[in-house]
């Protein structure tokens, strides 16, 4: 924040934020909850996202762009970005965790191949890219 | 506050602390800004409608009674809502982090009082954005990893992520303007641009709305590959969320089962499953809206809840308690309130889609009213207290 910003927006945010977090934590020790579980996992999901998942993130950029050529690199990004991100939201179906004998409607699809498949799709999509900005450049 | 000189002296020059370790031109303030007002949105609307879905079935007991029986569709969109966007928010939520994520390692860590106040707004933001979308997408998938019960830990982590974006939107306002009312600063550099990377996060977003959006619309159930349910696959057309057990079954397949009406009543019920089929019957085409997010619509068959009130001379203003022949467990019994007690769509279904319920439906006789929760939507029912 620069000197010259009012800090009015900030104030009011604060006013109205600090009664809702207030809210939040009242739960916490009034709703009989399992308080030292709800702390783990509250920090314990900024840690693993924080000190692993995005510094695997930089890595893997850093490593892209050592290795990849310029009209590769972009489409190369987007994959690996989509990629990741498809495949981190269907962690929960591809476990299989809540599958259940008794209740067939439960998970009902075939996670695997449907993760496979949409893939698939993004890395033929990223590689059309790739060529066909390869072609427009003459390169 | 340090001085100024000693501030830039100090700043270490190593890892994430050093200048220029974080050389992306995506960092930038208006990429921050367009996916930070999505995601506000997105979050804004799980907020509400799940606070909806929380004063309908676990507010104070005049929020129950007041929540409506029409339309008959209002619980089944709010609830698809809430769920659809959540999972759509979560590539939101992973670039913005990513987007931000220089700022964890700004120097120095705390500049003033106002600004350590602002960093521990980010921090429940933060926490409590990560907590809500991990924690939710493991609960509808039915992973339950976490040690604390689903519902009430859901409720808490709202507020604190919500006191966090007040905080956040306040202290980001005139950055958030600034940045979008500059023309857009030229990105320099090779690779992915500004525009890729958006179009790469909403895409990702878009393909979790598609191919989870067949969990509530039957004719997209095809396109539902990452969806934990389809539209209209399981039993008689209607996905199941909790299957009958051995002695539900064996009470409910008994030639001894009853209907019973007690309670404030002038006339006792103990009614015969024939009984109740000799009774006048009534259709209703109603939803099965879960909390979970997914719904189907079904048509049910049986007997007007109302008529069999009228029947035992209930009083018309009555509250009444539905109870299963199951003995344990959150939905052995749910409270029905005279706004869907005397809903003339208000069923003891016998039959769902043309033919006798399912076991895993409610054999012999369930509950199903509009513009209610799955979970009270009482299952394999042997009596009405009447309060």
């Amino acid at each position: 924040m620069s000197r010259e910003d009012s800090r009015v927006p900030m104030l009011i945010g604060l006013a109205a934020g600090t009664p809702l977090l207030g809210i939040g934590l009242y739960q916490v020790f009034t709703r009989n909850l399992n308080i030292v579980g709800i702390a783990v996992w509250m920090v314990g999901g900024v840690a693993v996202h924080d000190l692993v998942l995005v510094p695997v993130v930089f890595a893997a950029g850093a490593l892209l762009r050592r290795l990849a050529r310029d009209r590769w690199l972009a489409p190369l990004q987007a994959a690996l970005v989509a990629s990741g991100i498809l495949v981190l939201f269907a962690v929960p179906a591809l476990s299989g965790k809540g599958v259940s004998a008794a209740d067939p409607s439960r998970l009902p699809g075939d996670y695997p191949r449907a993760v496979a498949g949409l893939l698939l799709g993004i890395w033929i999509a990223a590689g059309i890219w790739a060529l066909s900005a390869g072609r427009r450049r003459g390169t | 506050m340090p001085p100024d000189g000693h501030r830039s002296a100090a700043r270490p020059g190593f890892g994430p602390f050093r200048e220029g370790t974080f050389s992306s031109r995506l960092h930038g303030e208006r990429t921050a800004a367009l996916i930070g007002i999505a995601l506000g949105i997105a979050f804004i609307v799980c907020f509400v409608t799940g606070l909806i879905s929380h004063f309908a079935q676990r507010g104070p007991e005049w929020t129950r009674e007041a929540w409506p029986a029409r339309p008959v569709s209002l619980y089944r969109i709010t609830q698809a809502l809430h769920v659809l966007t959540g999972m759509a928010a979560i590539p939101l939520l992973l670039a913005k982090l990513w987007v931000a994520y220089p700022r964890l390692w700004e120097w120095p860590p705390v500049r003033d009082p106002l600004h350590a106040i602002e960093r521990l707004g980010v921090g429940a933001l933060v926490a409590g954005s990560i907590f809500q979308v991990v924690t939710g997408l493991l609960n509808i998938f039915y992973w339950y990893a976490f040690p604390f019960p689903f519902p009430s830990a859901h409720y808490t982590g709202a507020w604190i992520a919500m006191g966090g974006l007040a905080m956040h939107v306040g202290a980001k306002w005139q950055i958030t303007r600034r940045a979008l009312r500059a023309p857009p600063d030229a990105v320099r550099g090779t690779g992915l641009s500004r525009r890729g990377f958006l179009a790469v996060v909403g895409g990702a977003s878009g393909v979790i709305l598609v191919t989870t959006i067949g969990s509530v619309i039957p004719g997209l159930a095809r396109l539902a590959l990452l969806a934990p349910r389809r539209a209209g696959f399981g039993p008689q057309g209607v996905p199941v969320n909790h299957t009958a057990g051995p002695r539900v079954r064996a009470g409910a397949e008994s030639a001894d089962y009853r209907l019973e009406v007690t309670g404030a009543v002038a006339s006792p019920l103990s009614l015969s499953l024939d009984e109740l089929r000799s009774m006048p019957q009534s259709s209703a085409v109603l939803p099965i809206s879960c909390v979970e997010g997914w719904s189907t619509s079904a048509t049910w068959r049986g007997v007007r809840v109302r008529e069999i009130l009228d029947m035992a001379r209930a009083s018309a203003d009555a509250t009444i308690r539905v109870e299963s022949l199951e003995q344990h467990g959150a939905q052995r019994s749910s409270t029905l309130y005279p706004n869907h007690a005397r809903d003339p769509l208000s069923l003891l279904a016998l039959e769902l889609n043309g033919a006798t319920l399912h076991i895993d439906h409610g054999y012999p006789v369930r509950l199903i009213a509009p513009n209610r929760p799955g979970v009270e939507q009482t299952k394999w029912v042997t009596r009405l207290e009447v309060l």
